[in-house]
């Protein structure tokens, strides 16, 4: 990660590069809620 | 999202920076949330998908800590845990590259999982505070990716599904 200036989108010179880690997913299709009922929806996990 | 200091990784919570995550709801469902389908999009018969996002509300919470804990809670030492900001987030990422495809049947717990590993890249903004915080070119190393389709619990009603 870089951090940018959020007014101009430049890099902050004296910030050195940052790791980071994610784990994301994406799930689409039928589930049963919590009303016990079916629905069909599309969700991230972050 | 979990940013970290410079020579700092994943488990080092002392040193995280930034945690983007939608959080954990009253029923328990945890770090995740409704998307708009068109967000996402899956071809799985060539094994590629793509999942974007741009300016989501999600906060930072800070650490991950302090997202199971609950911001300005307590850890484990007493001590306080980082407070949680609004922030929005924007992302890009792609899985692409198919393996062979695998499939589970496990009949004892009763799902069906169809899927193939992948490789996967990333491009993701965050703001917070005045803060904006992006995503270089730098190289980004996959632990795990993997694109599928799954059936349980109601959804696998058939002896058919099982053995398919």
């Amino acid at each position: 990660m870089t951090a940018l200036n959020p007014n101009t989108g430049a890099p902050v010179s004296s910030t050195p590069n940052l790791p980071f880690a994610t784990d994301v997913r994406f799930m689409s299709g039928k589930y049963v809620g919590v009303d016990g009922n079916q629905h069909q929806g599309t969700f991230a996990f972050f | 999202m979990d940013v970290f200091e410079p020579g700092h990784q994943f488990g080092d919570f002392d040193f995280q920076l930034q945690d983007n995550d939608p959080g954990i709801s009253q029923s328990g469902l945890f770090w995740t949330m409704p998307i708009p389908p068109e967000s996402a999009n899956l071809d799985f018969g060539r094994g590629l998908a793509a999942f974007c996002l741009t300016d989501a509300q999600m906060p930072d919470m800070g650490n991950l800590l302090a997202s199971i804990w609950g911001g300005g809670a307590l850890d484990a030492t007493g001590l306080p845990l980082p407070p949680i900001f609004p922030s929005s987030v924007s992302l890009d990422a792609r899985w692409l590259g198919p393996g062979p495809r695998q499939k589970t049947v496990d009949a004892t717990n009763r799902f069906v999982y169809d899927h193939t590993e992948t490789s996967a890249s990333i491009r993701w903004t965050s703001f917070r505070r005045g803060s904006l915080f992006a995503s270089d070119n730098g190289p980004q190393q996959v632990l795990f990716a993997a694109i599928g389709r799954e059936r349980n619990g109601e959804f696998l009603q058939s002896a058919g599904d099982e053995g398919e």
